[in-house]
């Protein structure tokens, strides 16, 4: 028989801990004389008094006491204990009595001013109503005190001292026991002290009953009171409480809990002890938390549960010891919980979320408990036995029991009743109610504490209870997150519990989608599912295919509402599965693990019906990633059997160089009068095989065959082959022909957009600017790439181009030439490239040097004012290549020098019809490989002396194999001085003598100064010479004028011979000077030796044409 | 001695899982995969300061009305958990490490065999046996 539900609300709130124990006990304060409902003043002081409390730290209880109150009167004191028989432990009244009826002060307000012209008669008032409340509390020891309403400050009212003193004498109170408020705008103020005032009064009415209690303990014996030990450390720790001696309230809580540990138990007493032993461990967890003591109240609580564990007491009432334990587990985690947000840490062990946790567990086991209880045909007994149970004596009493006789049975019957009716009460409860709401908080703590397993399993539980409370749809929901979590932990058993669970809630709930997908979990491959099982699953989703209401799972009650929920299907129904082998083992793959750019992707779809019966299957969907899904068709597909389908993705030009993966495979199954079904694999990135095929792990059999999840887009290959032609090395300086050579394979279409791009690779900006090319008009340095448009090229043609690369060093270059290109294909207008690099070594084409030499042939840095000298040109071909010189050039500085036409001297007459200045010799010279050229210019110094600045000598050449463009090379010429000479000697001899045929020298002078030089000349007669002129000859000269001097020599022997050696001296005023400098810088160019030759046996021969020719070189 | 014996794989899926009472293995099953929370929790407070040098015995890695949970981590983590009753306070943390030892060791000469296959179940039949002789507790 059902029980009503407000006795099974009525019951389970007896079954909690009394509200007057959770709260944290105050300081009680009664107010008397106020009546804020009718009077605005007294309303604003209330207000005071009641709103500071927020932020003072006292905690004190005001309540407002009428004057005609009655308190409750004190227990007439005892002096002895002897016969004292202790009905119970704690008397339910005595907490309610201290925290709200019977105030520790009591506070009389009274209107009053120091100034009030009625003072008299008023006085009397107020004594008379302190009398009354006096005398109402004449039992009891509450202070008293009286608080003067007043409208203004008091100020230095003179009355004041001597009215108060007359007040308090009038209502027999000490002075420190009157106050005064004055109704002003700081009446929180004063309200603030006079509240710690109040506190302090309270604390000594506390202490003073701390000490009563305290002597009470003397007259108690062991034997007798133990009870009442228990009691009085009860008593005592709450009014420290008040106090907020926390320290002292926990000892004595403690010291309670120790002796009721000590009391004797029957079965009668347990329930009693049992609800004595929570209230006093609440009271000590909540402190030792409050004193920070984590350890102790987890210690204390461990140890309490330990104790009382196995204390379960009469068989038949076990179901209540589980609440009770459930109840422990619960206040327990809600302490802790309040000793976290008031800043406590907590770790992963050791949080709230363990405790509500086990509540949650042994309110599961009180379920099975009461569920198990044999109550059949029992009913609920008349007159209530439970009636009253929150109104006994004491805490924890049988409400069947005479008051107070819980020791000993009295009535059999009635126990009998009283334990039906728990029983009855316990069957009608909703424990799940209670259970759910624990889990819950449980599952936040978990969650918080980072146990994500933890969590898990208590939705699992949460789930079961969700089950059984009937509440299927939000058990699916919950066992569906947690089936995700555990399969992808492959924990195989459990994923078939939780599995299990859901299909049968899903089931009775008659949910098609989540009892597919449980079933497909139980199917998977990888599950650990009982054949039997795993038949009869199948049967069932191929019942539900063909619209027929699954079989009911074990031990369930067949679901009604199948055939209208499989009859309001008409979509197909989305059916996810994780695993590859269920129902149907799929396997997806690319046929390759490369494809080219343009060319279609091939996937392979491998599937083989696992099922007992066919599947209808309509087609076959697989999509890659980032793109539409491609579908095939199929057919049905009977059991066992296995068949491969092959789709072409087409091909996608902008995925060129990614990775394209499969994303999803869904196979849709329709048939006429079948319940349509999408079967869906997600292959994301994570799955398995994609891992492992990823990291080259071994995949399972039926994959090693084909390909893998993922394929790379890889370019096609070049349809052209691109080849340089040329000539290396190159030479520096020169325009260095190169020719691009592009031929087209006859693979596919012409190749159009044809662009040749040439760039120099991995070279250093120097030589990047050094570097140019020149295509056509245009030239332009290869520090950027150059574009050159080539057209199209058709299959088997060729396209050819020339280029010009001048290089201006002679460092080696990389020079890149690629090709890109467009070529039509079967899915749209697809980019090629082909590139090929080109080593090109650079050489300098010649080594040339230009020195220069006196007419004596002699090497000389400076020449004479006037005086000749000739600078000789040497010109080696050092590269491998024939080269041409077409002209050189001497050029040197025009403000000092004259260069020689040589054009006069040229032995076969061309002239440079170009008009160049003249200053080189070589015309057209063809220069084999390590040939030479020297040319010699002669360069005539003019009068101006000074530093010239260097020449240059320039020779225009190319490759004779080139004939097109001349190039410039110059070649730095030496910087020749020209010095002042203001005397100049020069000697007029002929080329070369004959023995013993005379030759005549002269020797002329020249003053280019503006002095006049007397000079002695002085012949010094040399071996090879007899010579007739003046030996010693002194002359002047005149500024700008000359002397000659004559003179025959006679050459008696042949060879090279020495000249008589002309000596000069200065003189200046007749005497000989010191001039060496100007004597040798005149002296320095004259020859010094002839060339004579023997005398010819024969006539007379050419000396004129001997002489020329050896001019000429 | 001890009531449940698993070994657990790198990606945290079961690779052994022996309990005294066969009717209670799915909840020991439960046991083991919550027990693997604080397991992570406890690696990961260790990686960070000396990964070398680290201590492979995790101890004691939570307790319940019933049982006493015990973790070991190896250094290719492998996971192993022992379930205690916690009723059974005469055994010794010493006698949990030994046990430990002993079951790595087992399972190092299992692992050799060249025929297993990582990461999959453990079915060895020498393995199983030093395993059921920890349970029974016959050493």
């Amino acid at each position: 028989m059902a029980v009503p539900q407000e006795k099974v609300d009525a019951y389970l709130s007896s079954l909690d801990l009394p509200e007057e124990l959770k709260q944290v006990p105050q300081v009680n304060v009664g107010f008397v004389g106020l009546d804020p409902k009718n009077v605005e003043t007294h309303k604003t002081i209330v207000d005071a008094f009641t709103s500071s409390r927020k932020v003072d730290t006292h905690g004190i209880h005001y309540s407002i006491i009428a004057g005609d109150r009655e308190f409750p009167p004190a227990k007439p004191k005892r002096t002895t204990y002897e016969w004292f028989l202790p009905k119970g432990i704690l008397k339910r009244k005595w907490m309610k009595k201290h925290l709200y009826d019977l105030p520790a002060v009591v506070i009389i307000f009274f209107d009053l001013d120091w100034g009030d012209p009625a003072w008299n008669e008023k006085k009397i008032g107020c004594s008379s109503r302190v009398k009354a409340i006096r005398a109402a509390l004449t039992t009891q020891q509450t202070r008293l005190a009286v608080v003067l309403v007043q409208r203004a400050a008091a100020g230095d009212d003179p009355q004041a001292a001597e009215r108060a003193a007359d007040l308090c004498a009038a209502c027999d109170l000490p002075p420190k026991s009157l106050w005064v408020l004055p109704i002003t705008d700081h009446l929180s103020q004063y309200a603030m002290r006079l509240e710690s005032a109040f506190y302090e009064l309270a604390q000594t009415y506390y202490h003073q009953r701390v000490k009563a209690i305290r002597a009470h303990r003397e007259l108690l014996s062991k034997s007798h009171h133990q009870a009442l030990f228990v009691r009085h450390q009860f008593k005592l720790g709450f009014f420290c409480e008040v106090r907020q001696d926390m320290a002292a309230a926990y000892k004595a809580y403690q010291q309670g809990y120790a002796h009721l540990l000590e009391l004797p138990t029957t079965d009668l007493t347990l329930c009693e002890l049992k609800v004595v032993a929570a209230m006093l461990s609440f009271k000590v967890c909540r402190l030792a938390f409050r004193q920070n003591l984590p350890r102790d109240a987890i210690a204390h609580f461990r140890r309490h549960v330990e104790l009382f564990r196995a204390r379960v007491g009469p068989q038949e009432l076990a179901v209540e010891h589980c609440g009770w334990l459930a109840q422990q587990y619960q206040w327990f985690g809600e302490v802790f919980d309040q000793a976290i947000q008031m800043g406590l840490p907590a770790i992963q062990t050791q949080h709230p979320g363990l405790y509500f946790e086990q509540a949650a567990l042994h309110g599961r086991k009180r379920h099975q408990t009461a569920a198990a209880l044999p109550l059949d045909g029992a009913q609920y007994p008349s007159p209530d036995p439970l009636a009253g149970s929150l109104e006994t004596d004491f805490f924890g009493q049988r409400p069947w029991r005479p008051a107070g006789r819980n020791v000993e049975l009295m009535d059999t019957e009635r126990e009998k009743l009283g334990v039906l009716a728990i029983q009855l009460c316990e069957r009608s409860v909703n424990h799940h109610n209670l259970v759910i709401p624990l889990l819950s908080s449980a599952i936040s703590h978990f969650k918080k504490y980072h146990c994500p397993r933890m969590k898990e399993r208590l939705m699992v539980q949460m789930a079961e209870e969700y089950a059984l409370s009937g509440d299927h749809d939000k058990a699916v929901i919950l066992l569906g997150k947690v089936l995700l979590l555990y399969r992808s932990e492959r924990w195989w058993p459990l994923v078939v519990q939780v599995a299990s669970l859901g299909l049968r809630s899903a089931y009775l709930s008659c949910q098609l989608e989540p009892y597919l997908a449980m079933a497909a979990a139980l199917l998977s491959a990888a599950v650990p599912t009982p054949a039997e099982q795993r038949a009869r699953l199948d049967a069932n989703v191929h019942r539900l295919m063909a619209r027929q209401p699954p079989e009911p799972e074990p031990g369930c009650a067949v679901a009604a509402g199948w055939p209208a929920a499989l009859a309001a299907v008409h979509q197909p129904v989305p059916l996810e599965l994780s695993s590859r082998d269920t129902l149907v083992s799929c396997s997806a793959s690319f046929g390759a693990a490369r494809y080219q750019q343009g060319r279609p992707l091939t996937v392979r779809l491998r599937l083989a019906n696992l099922s007992a019966a066919p599947l209808p299957l309509q087609t076959a969907r697989v999509a890659v990633a980032g793109r539409g899904a491609q579908t095939a068709a199929g057919g049905p597909l009977p059991a066992g059997a296995e068949r491969v389908l092959t789709l072409d993705v087409p091909a996608r030009l902008a995925e060129l160089g990614s990775v394209v993966w499969l994303e999803t495979v869904a196979l849709e199954l329709a048939a006429p009068d079948c319940l349509p079904l999408r079967l869906e694999w997600k292959l994301s990135l994570g799955d398995e095989q994609l891992h492992q095929s990823m990291f080259g792990l071994p995949v399972g059999a039926p994959f090693a065959e084909l390909g893998g999840l993922c394929a790379t887009v890889v370019p096609r290959p070049a349809r052209l082959t691109l080849a340089a032609d040329h000539r290396p090395p190159a030479l520096v300086g020169e325009v260095y022909q190169l020719e691009a050579c592009l031929t087209c394979d006859d693979l596919g279409a012409e190749v159009t957009d044809l662009v040749l791009e040439v760039s120099l690779l991995g070279a250093d900006e120097e030589t990047a600017k050094n570097t140019f090319v020149v295509y056509g008009d245009m030239c332009q340095p290869l520090s950027q790439p150059l574009q050159l448009p080539c057209g199209s090229v058709q299959p088997l043609a060729s396209c050819r181009q020339l280029l010009g690369v001048q290089c201006l060093t002679a460092a080696g270059r990389q020079l890149q030439l690629a090709a890109r290109y467009s070529e039509q294909t079967e899915a749209g207008l697809c980019q090629g490239r082909v590139a090929h690099t080109v080593g090109l070594e650079v050489v300098h084409p010649f080594q040339m040097s230009v020195r220069a030499v006196a007419l004596t042939l002699e090497p000389v840095e400076a020449v004479g004012a006037d005086q000749t000298a000739l600078l000789i040109a040497q010109i080696t071909n050092t590269g491998p290549h024939t080269v041409r010189l077409r002209s050189t050039l001497l050029q040197m500085d025009e403000t000092l020098f004259t260069v020689c036409d040589s054009e006069g001297e040229e032995e076969d007459g061309t002239t440079s019809e170009d008009g160049a200045p003249a200053g080189g010799g070589l015309r057209d010279l063809v220069l084999q490989p390590m040939e030479s050229a020297t040319e010699c210019v002669a360069v005539t110094a003019g009068a101006a002396a000074g530093a010239a600045q260097p020449g240059s000598y320039t020779v225009i050449w190319n490759r004779s194999e080139w004939d097109d463009r001349p190039v410039s090379t110059v070649s730095p010429a030496p910087a020749l001085q020209v010095v002042p000479c203001p005397l100049q000697v020069t000697a007029d001899l002929p080329a070369h003598g004959t023995v013993r045929t005379p030759l005549a020298v002269r020797y002329t002078v020249t003053n280019r100064s503006a002095h006049v030089y007397s000079l002695m000349m002085l012949m010094e007669p040399s071996d090879g010479f007899i010579f007739a002129g003046n030996k010693r000859y002194q002359f002047r000269v005149v500024p700008g004028g000359s002397r000659q001097l004559t003179y025959n020599l006679y050459p008696r022997l042949s060879g090279r011979l020495t000249l008589p050696r002309p000596r000069l001296t200065l003189y200046r005023d007749g005497a000989p000077v010191e001039a060496a400098e100007l004597i040798d810088a005149a002296l320095r160019h004259l020859p010094t030796h002839i060339c004579v030759m023997p005398q010819e046996k024969g006539g007379p021969h050419d000396v004129q044409g001997l002489t020329d020719s050896i001019r000429a070189l | 001695m001890a009531v449940c014996v698993a070994v657990i794989g790198k990606e945290n899926a079961p690779l052994y899982l022996l309990t005294a009472d066969p009717a209670a293995e799915l909840q020991f099953h439960y046991t083991v995969h919550t027990a693997l929370d604080v397991v992570e929790e406890k690696l990961a407070a260790t990686g960070k300061t000396a990964a070398d040098s680290r201590e492979l015995y995790l101890g004691a890695l939570y307790s319940t009305e019933e049982h006493r949970v015990f973790g070991y981590a190896t250094n290719t983590k492998i996971k192993f958990i022992i379930v205690v009753e916690a009723a059974n306070v005469s055994i010794r943390d010493n006698e949990i490490r030994t046990m430990f030892r002993r079951l790595h060791a087992a399972y190092t000469d299992m692992v050799c065999n060249p025929f297993y296959l990582p990461a999959r179940p453990i079915t060895a039949r020498a393995f199983d046996r030093t395993v059921r002789q920890m349970v029974t507790g016959a050493s």
